[in-house]
């Protein structure tokens, strides 16, 4: 099994210290996670620039919110759901404008669609795409963060027990997909 | 079913890695970042460096200064964090709340040290103090009764003594020392002082005059005198007439008695009267008089004349044999 750029907390970052100030962290925090966290949430915005900003903004909220943190690990914690949070609010408010906005002609591309054409390069990707956000998201931190359940659970916010449940639901319909298109 | 299903398992993780791994965020992250940490610059700054030339050289350069002299301060503050971690509230728990409020400590410590010299400044001044002959001393004291005259208590805002510590002499208790000056309780010449109302040079107001006039002062006052005159009339109207009058004259003696009596004394002359005999009588009692005075208004006793009955009963006594015609 390949080992890539991992979210969970390694031990370069335990040993940023508890007494630093919020500018040191969040330096140490970006030379370490911010290349994983991006195309974390680049698998799920499904855009690099989006998911970039929305990393940033995720770095921001954690430079306000250092005094409370004050720790490497809740600090990468808070990272993964804010990163979490900030893309399933990209993802709503897209749903809203997609809705809202004028189609284009069939045979004028979108900037998003190519944009998208990056990562729908492999059949999976483009059956994740078809799969609830929950799901998806379980999917993504399990299969490309190689979190725990518990993280998981963390990030997204809701249980151990949802956890196993959305990822179990979400294998299955990808299987089914997958099978369905061979 | 389990090999299939970690076969998907394998090829969901390869492709998402292989997905991940292409997109490759932009180098200029991390001051994107810090940009957005840092506050809007005001209008003003922004719109010179948006259209001056000259603006932007000398904002950069201002900008340097400003890290660099933040740096400092950074440091400064890493000196200084081991004198604010001991003046500091704990930063564990709900000590972490109240880390805002650390700077409270020594400034209540500074507020009870303050209160606890004044404390003690004021106990040393205020608070009664025993002298080297073992006696008490009142600091209240010491300033108003050194300018009484005979050492005796006064009462109109002046010292006030103990009296157990008064001999009826007027003198302390031998070895007792004094209260206040020494000179103000020493046994005055004239005997017994301590009683003002035998001393008869109490104050300048009651210095008794023998002279028929009256004082100014007993003359000033809204008195309901009587009229001397030899023909008493029951109109307790006040007139001014009796301010000369000798009959109200003060005798020698207490010049409160003198005033009293005056004020109530319808003495019918020239009094020559001792003091104290004067008895006094609000209501004077009416004598028929010949003539026809008093409240009685002539509308009265011309409608008593008119209807031929008596004069109204609040002016019968005045009436009386006024009008030698009528009688006949």
């Amino acid at each position: 099994m390949r080992v890539t750029e991992t979210l969970v907390a390694d031990v370069a970052l335990t040993s940023v210290p508890a007494d630093w100030d919020a500018d040191r962290a969040v330096t140490a925090l970006y030379d370490t996670h911010y290349r994983a966290l991006v195309r974390l949430a680049a698998l799920l915005v499904r855009d690099v620039s989006t998911a970039e900003e929305v990393v940033q903004d995720s770095f921001v909220a954690m430079h306000a919110g250092w005094r409370r943190l004050r720790d490497s690990d809740k600090a990468l914690s808070y990272l993964r759901q804010s990163v979490v949070n900030r893309s399933r609010s990209v993802l709503r408010h897209r749903v809203v404008v997609d809705r809202n906005a004028p189609k284009p002609p069939p045979d004028m591309p979108s900037a998003e669609q190519g944009a998208i054409a990056l990562l729908e390069r492999s059949a999976v990707v483009s059956a994740l795409r078809t799969l609830p956000p929950r799901q998806r998201e379980a999917l993504v931190l399990r299969y490309y963060g190689d979190l725990s359940e518990a993280q998981i659970a963390a990030a997204m916010g809701i249980s151990k027990g949802a956890v196993k449940s959305h990822t179990a639901r979400a294998m299955a319909a990808l299987r089914s997909v997958l099978e369905r298109d061979e | 079913m389990s090999t299939l299903q970690h076969d998907y398992e394998a090829i969901l993780r390869r492709s998402l890695h292989a997905a991940g791994d292409s997109v490759e965020p932009a180098g200029d992250g991390l001051q994107q970042i810090r940009a957005r940490l840092r506050k809007p610059r005001p209008f003003v700054v922004a719109w010179l460096l948006a259209d001056c030339e000259l603006a932007r050289p000398l904002f950069s350069a201002v900008e340097a200064a400003a890290d660099w002299y933040l740096q400092v301060l950074r440091r400064s503050g890493d000196a200084l964090r081991p004198f604010a971690e001991r003046f500091g509230p704990a930063r564990t728990g709900a000590g972490r709340g109240l880390a805002r409020l650390g700077w409270l400590r020594p400034a209540a410590a500074m507020a009870m040290a303050i209160f606890v010299v004044a404390t003690g400044v004021f106990a040393a001044l205020e608070l009664p103090q025993v002298s080297e002959t073992g006696a008490l001393q009142l600091p209240f004291l010491h300033t108003s009764s050194s300018a009484g005259s005979g050492g005796r208590p006064r009462v109109n805002g002046s010292a006030t003594l103990l009296p157990g510590l008064l001999l009826p002499g007027g003198s302390l208790a031998p070895g007792s020392g004094g209260i206040g000056s020494s000179a103000s309780c020493s046994p005055s010449p004239g005997g017994n002082k301590h009683s003002p109302a035998a001393s008869p040079s109490t104050s300048p107001s009651s210095t008794p005059s023998s002279s028929p006039s009256q004082s100014p002062s007993q003359s000033a006052s809204p008195t309901p005198t009587t009229t001397p005159s030899s023909t008493p009339s029951v109109t307790p109207t006040p007139t001014g007439s009796a301010t000369s009058d000798p009959g109200v004259t003060s005798t020698p003696g207490s010049a409160e008695a003198a005033g009293a009596i005056a004020l109530t004394s319808p003495s019918p002359g020239p009094s020559t009267m001792a003091p104290g005999l004067q008895v006094p009588q609000p209501y004077p009692s009416a004598s028929p008089t010949p003539c026809r005075s008093g409240s009685a208004t002539p509308r009265q006793h011309v409608a008593a004349a008119r209807t031929g009955g008596g004069i109204p009963s609040g002016s019968l006594a005045l009436a009386g044999p006024a009008d030698p015609a009528r009688e006949s």
